[in-house]
Order: C-alpha cells, then structure tokens, then sequence
C-alpha cells in the first residue's frame, strides 16, 4: 500500500502541470492570442504578466506600449529571447522554424492548434489552462458555447454569401477558415466554403457564377470611399441576386479579423 | 598591394564587429550572441565571400563583365525547388524549403553539366543558355505564385529576397567549409583563371584548356552557389559588384590577389548588409537582399566614379 | 621538325583545308600566303592545335602529334599562334601579361632581354585594353618570344606594325630560327612575305598550290594559279615582286 502511495505521490510530482509556478513573463506570437490573453488575465493583470506582443496586437488597448517582437509571420528570435519570457505562445499556423529555435534555446513554447469557431470553447479552456486563468477560461468558454447554442436554436434565414475580404486582388473566405463556419453559424451560407485554402484568390466570374444572395464586404481600414468602390464595381452587373435586391453589405472588418469576443457580438448583428 | 588588403581587412573587421553589437539588447547578450548573432555572422561572411568570388570567376571564365552567380540558373532552380518544397510539405515546412532549394540547384547543376558538354567553346552561347534557363524557372515560379495558397508565398518571398535569419551552426558551418575550400582551390588554380583575361581565343596559348578548365570552374561555382542560395536564399549585388569594385580598387585582374580579396569583401559587405536590415527597423527584418541592391547601387555608382582610372592608361 | 600529311578541315558544311601537307625542317621561316579565303588561318590554326573542329591527316611537331586531345600546358611549348587582334575583358597590365606569360612554360630569364629589345619597359605600367592596335601587336610578339615555343606561328600579326618595328621583328625571326626554332608567318602582303621567308607555301581554295624555297616558288605560274581571272604580274624591275 505504501509502495503504491509513493509511487503515486511519485508521479504526481512529476507531472508538469502541478509542478510548474503560473508563468510571470509572457510572449504572444500572434496578435489573437495577445487578445485572448488580455481577455482572460484583465488588463491590469496583463501588464504585469505580459512581456512582449505580436506586432499589430491592437487589442485590448492597454498592451499598446508593450515591446514589440515582429510581425506575426516572421518573428524577430532575438527580441524574444532578450525578454527572458518563460512561456512564449505561439499559434500552429505560422513561425514553425521560429518555435524550434526558441524551443532549441531552451525557451517554454506553447502552440495553441488554429482556431476554429466551432472549438474555441476548448481552445479558450487550454489557454486558460496554460496561463494558471482556469476560472476565466471556464466563464468565457462557457460564454461561447452558449452563444453558439443559441445561433444554433435561432430561426435563420439561409442565405447565399460571397464575403469579400480584399477587392483587388479579390479575395474571399475558404472552408477552413473560422470565418466561414462564424457566418455558417448565423444562416449565411459562404458561396466559396468549398476551398480548402483561408483566404483564396477567385475571379469575379466564379463570384457572378455562385450568384450569391448577398455580398459582405469586409472594411477593414474604416475607409468609406474603399467601400464605395467595392460596392459600384459590383452594382454593375445587375444581373446578380445581391445586386438586384440591393444586399450588399458593409462590414467593420475589425470585428471580423479574429475569433475573440467581439466577433460573437458582431455576429449577432447580423443573420 | 599591401595597403589593399589592409583597407579590406578593416572593413571585415567592421562588419564583425558591427554584427555582432549594433543593437544588442544587454539582456541576454550571451546567449545572443553565441546562439544567434555569431551563427548568423558566420553565415553572412561565408555567403558574401562565396557569392563575391563565384561572381569573379564566372565573370572571368565566361568573358563578360556583367556575369554573376545567378546568370547560369543555379538560383532560378534553387528558388523553384524552394517553392516546391515548402508547398508540398506544409507541415515540415521549414525543412522542406531548404532541401526543396537543394535539389532544385542540383537539378539545374545536371542540365549544365550535360548541357555544356559540346557548348563550352562560346562564352556568349553558355551566358544565353544560362539566361535562358533562368527565365523559364522563373516562370514556373511565377505561375507557382499565382496558384498557391497566400501565406506559403509570403514566407517564400521573404527567403526569396535573402534571409539570413534561420542560421544555425549546422547550416552556416558547411557554407563556410565550402568557401574557405573554394578560396584554395581558385588560388591554385589562379593562373588558369588568369589565361581567361585576354579573351577565349589566347586561353590555349597560356597552356589552359579552355573547355575543360570552363566545366571544372563552373561546376564548383554552381555548387557553391547552390548551397548559398539554400541556405540563405536570394541574395543579389555582391556577386557582381564585389568583383568590379576590387579590381579597381586593387588595380590587378590577376586571381591570385582577387580571389582572397573578394571573399573578404564579399563577407564585409554582406554582413554589414545584414545588420542594417536586421537593426534598422527593429524587430521587424527588413529582407537582405533587398537593403543590398538598394544601398549597394548607389554606393557603387559613387565608389566607381571616386576611383575612375585606376587600371587606366 | 614539322610534318603534315593530306589534313584536311571540314565544318560539315564547307571545307576549309583539303588534303594539305607538308614538311618543314627546323631553322626555317615558313611564310603562307593565298588569296582571302583560302584557309590560310584554318590551316595555322590546326598546325597550333586550337581548330574548334577536327581535322582528319597527321599534323606532327617534333614527333608528337598536334590535336585538342594534346595537353595545352606541352602543346603551348611546340607550338604558340599569335592573331592580329587582342582584347581584354578587364584591366589588366602589360606586366601581368608578361608574368602570366612566365608562368605558361616561358623562360623568366629571357624576359629582360625581350624588354630590352622590344623596348617595352615603358608599357609595363600600362593598361593592356588601352594600347592601340599596333602596340598590342608588339607586346603580344614580346610575350610570345618570352614563352619561347619551338614553333611560332604569326597569322597576319603584324599587320599594324609600324616600319622601325617592322624591321626589329625580322631581325628578331632570323634569331629564333637560327637557333633552330621554326617560325610560321602568314601576311596578306606577299612582297614583305617573300623577303622574310626561306620557303613559302601558296593555297587557294584550301588546296596547296605549291610549296618550296622562295625562288623556285615565287613566279607567274603560281601566281595565275592562285589568281587565275586577274591581271596580276610580277615586277621585272624588283626581284621578288608583285606589281598592282
């Protein structure tokens, strides 16, 4: 009985999770996971915890004047390692070398997999989890999947889409990309869901052949005239569903860029 | 002579040293420096030097003043290679983009060897074909540009324009190895490379044989360029200018001295290159090859008029 | 010391050189002349071993045989042909010319005299590329002399040679061949050939005409059969000559 005890006792001191102190000094490879951060540690936490941030983390505001290591495809290595950070977090999809490198310096490298819509409640938990916030995470995470429920039980109006996410080049949403199962989520069916790509290049005749129902153009710079000139280039071929009933629609692509809170508000706005 | 090795010694010497200190945060220094900075550093001198004396020779063997490392193809293949190999191993990304590079320099390496075996007599029919080949692989990359999945090519095209920054040990050491080797074996081989100096026709007379000695140079400058470019993607200038502004400076064509002389100020040169592109907007990078041509052009233009008629009458 | 038997020179399209041969003994200037065209650089080119095509026939200098095959480092020290137009890609000096010529099989000790002799000493400094075409010429013929190849071979290389130089030159060549090296000129001025040559060897259409001592070779019928619709004649009042 002792010898199990022991062993057990053995074993759970081994364990990382239960051994490791929370983390003091924080890095974020990817301005999402900057968001998400400053969401479950509250700002004032924040600032003490956090010591160097994606480049173009632009939420929340008040990590405005932390260093900066580089944009989040490429990674300045030394900014990072002269912060001393113990635990650096990094997204799947970017920075592979990046996340070998620090790891090879002997750097706590954290890779939260990419987001998606349907699993951030899980994804929330794990970062909460990683940032000694379990409390947090579990209120926000429950707070997704309540909202999704109640997408799901919503009376929706299923709607074709083409969601313009840059004019020239133009751009759209692709199946794998959160955005696309977010507006899946409210009844708006993207016309494009079937590329596997995130963010697909496609010819304006692929668009007038899905004929979508409405068109969402995604204003990412707050310029009206930018809008404008989307939303005439497509009024001239009325031939379009979207154009015949006038449903081509502006979106503040702020809300839309990362899947954080603020795009679940947006969300409700529209469907 | 003594002078000239002196001023280019003091300019390596600069580029060390600015390298490895201009901006280095005091936190960490240590591990900086050695796990990133002196790597990083190895690997800018060894691939300035090599590209400096493989833009030489090939301006020698081939005739032409305007010849430099990327004018047979080897980087076109290489860059190709990369594309392909990052692409189709999205997971192992990083890997795959240098073994892609390569194998795609080594597949171009083969069509010149072969290529060359009955062409080597006409310098002008072998800068044609190389020309050529390029064109046509840069093509292919092109359309691969237009149909892969956006983010793939944003990484490709910051290593396309000469990236220095995934320097290890492991891939910086061999680079060096190669160089250094390459140095010898041009200083060696100096007086073949000089019988080039009088055109195609006299290269028989100095007891040289011009195809024979054109296949064997080629050969090891695609191979030297081939791992260049694999390890620190495209970087272009010093293989052409490095060359042009030695001769003048030094006032000899003859290898013996250029050869050194080159790879000294090829690696000054790109290191000094590398830290402003590294230090200048801080901590984003700006791409290597790009801050090269865009400093080295102008600088070139001023250092040639400065020492117009060195070598004149 | 030079033997050649039925060589002949074809691209595939046109042939160059047929079915020439000859022998020429050590000691000896060997002036070739004929009409434009009629393969005279081919033939210098393949007596020197640098044809860019293959050549079939036995082409021998002292005993070893002369062809692309041959390592360039020994064929250069049998045989070493000069053209009449040089360039350089790059700066380089008349001095590292004449190093590099050292370098080559060339004989260091010969250098001062052929500076001396040439007076070249002045040029040294100078930039090859920036000499005039006369000048280049000379230097090339001081180089050549340094590498001291038993065969030497001038294909119209003294073209632009002024007259002072000109006559420095012959003197020069009577040198090389009395210490038994042989020397090959081709000019396209075949009065000046005549008198520096001890045999002379006439082609047209890349056949040899007729091959021999000067005297006996140099007459009207050769003539008319290198020139058979012109009114060529030779001087009565100059030995030796063509009059035009």
């Amino acid at each position: 009985m002792r010898v199990v005890l022991s062993l057990l006792g053995l074993i759970l001191f081994l364990l990382p999770q239960q051994a490791r102190a929370m983390p003091s000094r924080v890095v974020t490879l990817s301005p999402l996971l900057s968001e998400w951060v400053g969401e479950l540690l509250g700002c004032e936490s924040a600032l003490k915890v956090i010591a160097g941030v994606s480049e173009y983390s632009d939420f929340p505001a008040c990590l405005a004047g932390k260093p900066s290591v580089g944009p989040y495809h490429r990674v300045s290595i030394e900014k990072i390692v002269s912060l001393r950070p113990d635990l650096v977090l990094a997204s799947d999809e970017y920075n592979r070398d990046a996340i070998g490198r620090l790891r090879g310096l002997g750097i706590r490298v954290e890779v939260l997999p990419k987001e998606r819509f349907h699993t951030m409640p899980t994804w929330i938990e794990k970062l909460g989890a990683l940032l000694g916030a379990d409390q947090e995470a579990r209120r926000q995470s429950a707070i997704w999947s309540g909202q999704l429920k109640e997408f799901s039980v919503r009376q929706k109006r299923h709607r074709t889409v083409f969601i313009e996410v840059q004019h020239d080049p133009l751009m759209t949403v692709g199946g794998g990309n959160f955005l696309d199962e977010a507006f899946g989520a409210v009844g708006l069916l993207n016309v494009f869901r079937d590329h596997q790509e995130g963010y697909p290049r496609v010819s304006r005749e692929a668009v007038l052949k899905a004929d979508p129902e409405e068109i969402h153009i995604l204003d990412l710079r707050g310029r009206e005239r930018e809008f404008e000139d989307s939303r005439k280039s497509w009024a001239r071929f009325p031939e379009l569903k979207a154009v015949r009933a006038g449903r081509i629609l502006r979106l503040r692509g702020e809300d839309f860029a990362r899947c954080t809170p603020r795009l679940l508000r947006a969300l409700k706005g529209l469907g | 002579m003594v002078r000239v090795y002196v001023w280019v010694t003091v300019a390596w010497i600069s580029g060390i040293l600015i390298s490895l200190f201009y901006g280095l945060d005091p936190d960490q220094a240590r591990l900086i420096l050695t796990e990133l900075r002196f790597p990083r550093l190895i690997l800018a001198l060894s691939v300035g030097g090599a590209l400096a004396i493989s833009g030489l020779v090939l301006q020698t063997v081939l005739g032409n003043p305007l010849a430099e490392p990327y004018t047979l193809g080897v980087a076109s293949g290489a860059a190709l290679g990369a594309a392909l190999g990052s692409s189709w191993d999205n997971a192992g990304a990083t890997l795959s983009l240098e073994s892609g590079a390569t194998l795609g320099a080594g597949v171009v390496i083969a069509l010149l060897i072969g290529g060359f075996r009955n062409r080597a007599r006409s310098g002008d029919a072998m800068i044609l074909a190389g020309v050529m080949l390029s064109l046509l692989l840069a093509g292919f990359l092109s359309l691969w540009m237009g149909l892969a999945d956006a983010s793939g090519v944003r990484s490709l095209q910051f290593w396309l324009l000469g990236d220095l920054g995934r320097a290890t040990y492991r891939t910086s050491i061999p680079v060096l190895m190669l160089g250094l080797a390459s140095v010898f074996y041009f200083m060696h081989a100096s007086k073949k490379l000089d019988a080039f100096l009088f055109g195609e026709g006299e290269v028989e007379g100095f007891g040289v044989s011009l195809e024979k000695s054109r296949r064997v140079f080629i050969l090891w400058i695609s191979v030297l360029v081939g791992f260049c470019v694999s390890s620190a993607g495209m970087i272009g200038f010093v293989g052409l200018a490095v060359p042009h502004v030695l001769r003048r400076f030094s006032g000899t064509s003859l290898h013996r001295h250029l050869i050194p002389l080159c790879w000294i100020c090829g690696g000054a040169v790109l290191s000094a290159g590398d830290s402003i592109a590294r230090g200048v907007v801080r901590p984003k990078e700006l791409p290597v090859g790009a801050v090269m041509v865009v400093i080295g052009v102008p600088a070139f233009f001023w250092i040639h008029s400065r020492m117009r008629g060195r070598v004149e009458s | 010391m030079i033997f050649l038997d039925d060589v002949t020179v074809s691209t595939g399209k046109r042939t160059l050189v047929s079915n020439v041969g000859f022998r020429v003994q050590g000691g000896v200037v060997l002036g070739v002349y004929g009409p434009n065209g009629a393969g005279k650089s081919t033939l210098l080119r393949a007596v020197a071993g640098v044809l860019p095509h293959p050549h079939s026939g036995i082409i021998e200098i002292d005993g070893v045989m002369i062809s692309p095959r041959l390592d360039p480092a020994e064929r250069c020290r049998k045989v070493l042909r000069l053209g009449s137009d040089f360039q350089s890609s790059f700066g380089v000096r008349v001095s590292e010319l004449f190093e590099l010529a050292t370098r080559s099989g060339g004989r260091g000790d010969l250098v001062p005299e052929v500076l001396n002799r040439l007076e070249l000493r002045g040029f040294l400094a100078r930039d090859f590329g920036s000499l005039s075409d006369g000048q280049k010429q000379w230097v090339m013929f001081g180089r050549a002399l340094i590498q001291n190849p038993r065969v030497l071979v001038l294909d119209e290389t003294f073209s632009k040679l002024d007259l002072d130089r000109l006559a420095t030159a012959k003197d020069l060549i009577r040198q090389r061949v009395s210490a038994g090296g042989v020397v090959i000129v081709a000019s396209h001025d075949l009065n000046r050939l005549a008198r520096w040559s001890d045999r002379l060897l006439f082609l047209a259409s890349g056949r040899k005409i007729a091959d021999g001592p000067v005297d006996e070779v140099f007459n009207s019928e050769n003539l008319k059969k290198m020139y058979p619709d012109s009114k060529l004649e030779l001087d009565p009042q100059a030995p030796l000559s063509v009059r035009y």
